[in-house]
C-alpha cells in the first residue's frame, strides 16, 4: 500500500514535467506584459494595457503611416476641408465589414461619434470616456451625407482635428455589438474592423485571445492568433520568454537589456517613443520665480550622463519638450551643455551666492519616459548639489498620490513627462505651457504653472493656423520663448524596447505608442 | 455539537459587522479614490460628476447606511480598475489563491510533519539537526527570493515547469468551479490537468517552504512531549511495535497544536500570497487586493477584505470542529459549555 502510493506520488508530480514543455507553435503571438487590460472599449479607456490590444481590433479613420506622424487613411479613403476649416467630408472604404458581419458605413462613423460627443447617449461607455474633450469643444456636429460620407462640422478651425481622429478613442465600433451588449458590456466583447478580432477574455488568468480577421482590407495578418497574457513581475516575464511560455513581452528592466541583445535565441525591438520626461521648476515658489534662478537649474543639469548612465541605450538626451519628429521640431538648437560655473554666477546675481536648500518631488514608480525616476532623482540632485542647490527627494507613496501633490502645486521641483496622444506640437506644448492647464487640481499638467500671455498667443494660434508651414514657424517661437525662460527643463526622450523570441520579423511599434502586429512575419515552422 | 456551532455562527455576526466597518472606515481614510480612477485627462467636472455618482460626496453615516444596505442584499458593488462585479473578481480570483493553497497547505503539513517526526524520533542525531537547520532556513529564506530562484533553475535552465500563470497560453479550458485542475478532470482533459498542475508546483513549494518549516518545528515539539509521557512507557512496555507508539499514541496526542499551526496559516495563506502570487504571475486575491489599494478601487477592496475576514472566521471554525473530532475532551466540553 505504501509502495503503491509513493508511485502514485512520483507519477502525479512526473506527469505535468512531460506534458506541459509543449513548444508554442510559430503562428501564435504570446505576448506578455505586466498588466491586464481594464477595458476593450476605444472610447471607454485610457490605459496603455487596453490600447495594445485594441489597437488590433479597431481602426480609425485617419491612420499614422508606418513608423510616422504622418496623417495616412485608414478606414477613411480620403478627406476634404472646406476652405474656412469649418466642414470636414470624409470618404469612407467601401466593402469592409465589421467582425460580426455589420457592414462599415457612415451609420457606423456616427454612432460612434456620438459616443463621444453626446454626454446624454445611453450608450456611452459608462464608466468613464476619458478623451471626450478632445472632441467635444471641436466637433459640432456628425452627419451622415450618404451611407459612405461623413461630414463633420466643427465648431472652430482646428489643426489638431485631424490628428485627434487618428487617436484609438475615435476608432470606430460596431453600432450592432454595442446595441446587442449594451455600453458596458461592449468593453468586455469589442467588435471592430481591424485586422485581428476578439476571440475570449479569461479575466480570471487574465489573458485575452485574438484570432486572425481573414476578411480584413488590409491583407491577411502574418499570424493567426494573438494572446496577451499577464505576469507582473519583470524578472518572471524575462524568464517566461527565455523558457518559451511566451514569445513576446514588453516592460523589461533596462539593465537586462544588454544580455538581451547578446542572447541569440532573443530579438530586441526598440521603438521611438514619442514622448518627454523633464524636471519641472514651480514658478510660483521662490526663488523659482526668478528666471536666472531656473537658468541656473537648467545649466546644472547633465542630460547626457543620465540618458547614458541610467537608461541602458534606449533614450535620447531632450533638448526641447517634445521629441524630434513633431512639427515645429527645431533642430538647429543644441544640446545644453552643463556650465556650473555660470550656474552658480546666475544664482549669485540672484542673491543666492551660497545656494538654497529646495524640495525635488520625485514619482515612486517607473514611467515610460522615466524608467528609474528615483536614482534619476539622485543623478538630478547631485547636479543641483554642484552649484548649490540642495534639494530633498520627496517621493509620496503611489503615482496617484504624487498627481495629487503636484497638480496642487506642492512641489518647488518636479519630475514628470507626458507621452503624446496623437503625435501633435499641440499635445505637448498646450499641455505644458497653457493658463487651462495650470488651474490646480486634478488635470493640472502644466506644473511648472506658468503662465505667458504671449506663450498662450501662440497656443492658441497654433490651433487654429491649417498651415503646415506657418504652424511650424508658430511651434519654433514657442520653443524658443521656453529655452528662454526656462519654466522646465527637457531631460529625456525615452525609447519603448520590447522583446521577442528570434525569427519573428515585422514587427512595429508606431512613434504614437501603437502596437502594429499584424504586420509580424512568424519565423518558419520547423 | 449542534448547539455549539449555532452559536460559533451567532458570533460571527458581530465579529463580521466588526471587520466590515473597520474595512469600511479604512478605505475611506486612504485618500481620494476619485482621482486615481479618472486618472490625468479629467476635467474636475468629470471629477465632480463621479464623486456624486458614487456617493462621496454624502455624509459619512449616510454612506455607512447604504454601503450595510448593499451588504445585506449581497451586492458588493462595481470595481472600477476590472469595470465588472466586485463578485464576479472574487469568483474568478479567489479559487486560484484556494487552490494554491491547498496544494501548498499539502506539501507544508505532509513535508513539515514528515520532518518532524523523523526529527523527534531520532532527537539530537544528525536527521534532528539537518530538519531543524533546513526549518531555520524556510522560514528566513525571502519568499520572492526563492520564488525566482525556483522560475529561474527549474522553470528557465532545467525546463522543468512552466513559467508564469496558471495555464499555458494555448490551454484551453473552460472553468466550472475556478479550481483548473478539478476543472481539468471534471471535463476529462487530461492534457489539461497536467498543465495546470504544472503550473501549481512550484509556487506551491515556494508558499509552502514557511509553513512546513513552522509544521516541522511544532511537530518535533509536540511529539517530544508526548514521547516522554507515562502512557507512552506504558505503551512501550506491553511491547508494542515502535512504530505503533509513535503513530498511534504520541503522534495521535501531539496533532492539537500542530493542527492549530496549519489551520492558521492556512487561513493566512487563503488571504492571498501578494509576493508569490506576483513573481509566479499566479492571478490570485492577494495580488488583486493590493492592485485595488493601489488604485483605490474601494468597491474591490471592501469585498476582498470582506471575503478574507469570512474565509478567516470560516478555517478557525473547521480547526475548532477538528479539534473535538480529534479529542474526546473537548468535544464533551462543547456538551457542558451549552
Amino acid at each position: 500500500m505504501r509502495r503503491f502510493a509513493t508511485a502514485a506520488l512520483a507519477a502525479a508530480l512526473a506527469l505535468p514535467l512531460g506534458a506541459c514543455r509543449k513548444a508554442l507553435p510559430s503562428s501564435v503571438i504570446v505576448y506578455a506584459r505586466g498588466e491586464d487590460s481594464e477595458s476593450l472599449d476605444p472610447q471607454g479607456f485610457d490605459d496603455g494595457e487596453s490600447s495594445k490590444v485594441a489597437d488590433q481590433i479597431f481602426e480609425s479613420l485617419v491612420s499614422f503611416g508606418p513608423g510616422t506622424c504622418d496623417l495616412v487613411p485608414g478606414l477613411a479613403e480620403s478627406w476634404t476641408a472646406s476652405p474656412d476649416g469649418l466642414s470636414w467630408e470624409f470618404r469612407l472604404r467601401k466593402g469592409v465589414k465589421f467582425h460580426d458581419g455589420t457592414p462599415f458605413d457612415a451609420e457606423a462613423v456616427v454612432f460612434t461619434m456620438q459616443r463621444l460627443l453626446d454626454e446624454k447617449n445611453p450608450l456611452r461607455p459608462p464608466v468613464k470616456v476619458p478623451y471626450d474633450s478632445y472632441y467635444r469643444g471641436i466637433v459640432e456636429s456628425v452627419a451622415a451625407k450618404d451611407p459612405h460620407t461623413v461630414l463633420f462640422t466643427l465648431e472652430k478651425p482646428s489643426a489638431t482635428f485631424l490628428p485627434n481622429m487618428a487617436m484609438f478613442a475615435a476608432a470606430v465600433v460596431s453600432p450592432t455589438a454595442v446595441r446587442k451588449t449594451g455600453a458596458a458590456l461592449f468593453g468586455k466583447n469589442p467588435v471592430g474592423t481591424g485586422p485581428f478580432r476578439f476571440d475570449s477574455w479569461s479575466q480570471g488568468e487574465k489573458k485575452i485571445t485574438l484570432l486572425r480577421n481573414e476578411e480584413w482590407w488590409g491583407g491577411k495578418a502574418g499570424v493567426e492568433r494573438v494572446i496577451f497574457r499577464t505576469i507582473p513581475d519583470n524578472n518572471s516575464r524575462l524568464t517566461a520568454l527565455r523558457s518559451g511560455d511566451c514569445n513576446w513581452m514588453d516592460g523589461i528592466n533596462c539593465e537586462d537589456l544588454d544580455a538581451c541583445r547578446k542572447d541569440p535565441e532573443l530579438k530586441v525591438w526598440s521603438a521611438t517613443g514619442m514622448n518627454v520626461g523633464y524636471l519641472a521648476m514651480n514658478t510660483e515658489r521662490k526663488p523659482f520665480d526668478d528666471v536666472r534662478v531656473r537658468r541656473a537649474v537648467n545649466l546644472a543639469v547633465d542630460r547626457r550622463k543620465v540618458v547614458e548612465g541610467l537608461y541602458y541605450g534606449s533614450a535620447r538626451p531632450a533638448v526641447h519638450p517634445m521629441p524630434p519628429g513633431t512639427l515645429g521640431y527645431d533642430e538647429s538648437t543644441p544640446l545644453p551643455a552643463p556650465d556650473p560655473a555660470k550656474a552658480k554666477a546666475l544664482l549669485a546675481e540672484a542673491g543666492f551666492p551660497a545656494g538654497f536648500d529646495t524640495e525635488l518631488y520625485a514619482m515612486p514608480n517607473p514611467r515610460p519616459y522615466f524608467p528609474s525616476p528615483l536614482k534619476i532623482a539622485e543623478v538630478l540632485k547631485a547636479d543641483l548639489a554642484a552649484v548649490g542647490i540642495r534639494a530633498r527627494i520627496v517621493s509620496p507613496g503611489d503615482f496617484s498620490l504624487y498627481r495629487e501633490a503636484t497638480s496642487n502645486g506642492k512641489h518647488a521641483l518636479a519630475m514628470l513627462g507626458w507621452t503624446t496622444d496623437n503625435g501633435d506640437p499641440d499635445n505637448f506644448l498646450f499641455t505644458f505651457f497653457s493658463k487651462e492647464s495650470a488651474v490646480k487640481g486634478p488635470g493640472a499638467l502644466n506644473v511648472s504653472f506658468w503662465v505667458d500671455p504671449r506663450m498662450q498667443d501662440l497656443l492658441r494660434a497654433g490651433q487654429a493656423e491649417m498651415d503646415g508651414a506657418k504652424r511650424a514657424a508658430l511651434y519654433r517661437e514657442a520653443l524658443a520663448l521656453v529655452a528662454d525662460q526656462v519654466p522646465l527643463v527637457p531631460v529625456a526622450h525615452a525609447d519603448t524596447p520590447y522583446v521577442s523570441r528570434a525569427g519573428f520579423e515585422g514587427f512595429l511599434v508606431q512613434p504614437s505608442g501603437d502596437l502594429v502586429l499584424h504586420r509580424v512575419k512568424p519565423p518558419p515552422a520547423e | 455539537m449542534g448547539r455549539y456551532l449555532l452559536r460559533r455562527l451567532v458570533l460571527f455576526v458581530p465579529v463580521w459587522l466588526g471587520v466590515a466597518t473597520l474595512v469600511f472606515l479604512l478605505v475611506r481614510m486612504s485618500g481620494d479614490p476619485v482621482l486615481a480612477m479618472v486618472g490625468d485627462k479629467a476635467s474636475p467636472e468629470r471629477v465632480a460628476e463621479l464623486r456624486e455618482k458614487l456617493g462621496l460626496d454624502r455624509p459619512l453615516p449616510a454612506q455607512y447606511a447604504s454601503f450595510l444596505g448593499e451588504l445585506a442584499t449581497g451586492d458588493l458593488g462595481e470595481s472600477y480598475r476590472t469595470q465588472r462585479p466586485v463578485l464576479e473578481d472574487l469568483r474568478d480570483y479567489f479559487p486560484a489563491t484556494l487552490e494554491l493553497t491547498l496544494l501548498a497547505m499539502l506539501f507544508a503539513t505532509a513535508g513539515g510533519m514528515a520532518l518532524g517526526i523523523a526529527a523527534a524520533v531520532r532527537r539530537n542525531g544528525w536527521v534532528d539537526s539537518a530538519s531543524m537547520v533546513t526549518a531555520l532556513v524556510g522560514v528566513s529564506v525571502p519568499v520572492f527570493w526563492l520564488a525566482l530562484l525556483a522560475l529561474k533553475g527549474l522553470g528557465e535552465s532545467a525546463g522543468l515547469f512552466p513559467v508564469g500563470g496558471r495555464l499555458s497560453a494555448t490551454t484551453d479550458l473552460r472553468p466550472l468551479t475556478g479550481l483548473f485542475t478539478l476543472d481539468a478532470l471534471l471535463r476529462g482533459d487530461p492534457a489539461a490537468f497536467a498543465d495546470a498542475f504544472g503550473h501549481l508546483v512550484l509556487p506551491a513549494c515556494v508558499l509552502a517552504t514557511v509553513p512546513a518549516a513552522i509544521v516541522t518545528r511544532m511537530t518535533r515539539a509536540a511529539l517530544i512531549e508526548s514521547l516522554g509521557k507515562d502512557y507512552v512507557r506504558t505503551a512501550r512496555a506491553k511491547g508494542l511495535r515502535e512504530r505503533t507508539v509513535v503513530v498511534r499514541h504520541a503522534l495521535r496526542n501531539s496533532l492539537i497544536p500542530i493542527l492549530t499551526v496549519v489551520g492558521m496559516h492556512f487561513g493566512l495563506l487563503l488571504g492571498g500570497a501578494v509576493l508569490t502570487e506576483t513573481v509566479f504571475g499566479w492571478p490570485g486575491l492577494g495580488k488583486y487586493t493590493v492592485d485595488s489599494v493601489l488604485r483605490r478601487d474601494f468597491r474591490s477592496v471592501q469585498g476582498a477584505l470582506l471575503l478574507m475576514a469570512t474565509t478567516f472566521v470560516v478555517v478557525n471554525l473547521l480547526v475548532d470542529l477538528l479539534y473535538g473530532f480529534l479529542d474526546p475532551r473537548v468535544r464533551e466540553g462543547y456538551e457542558e459549555g451549552r
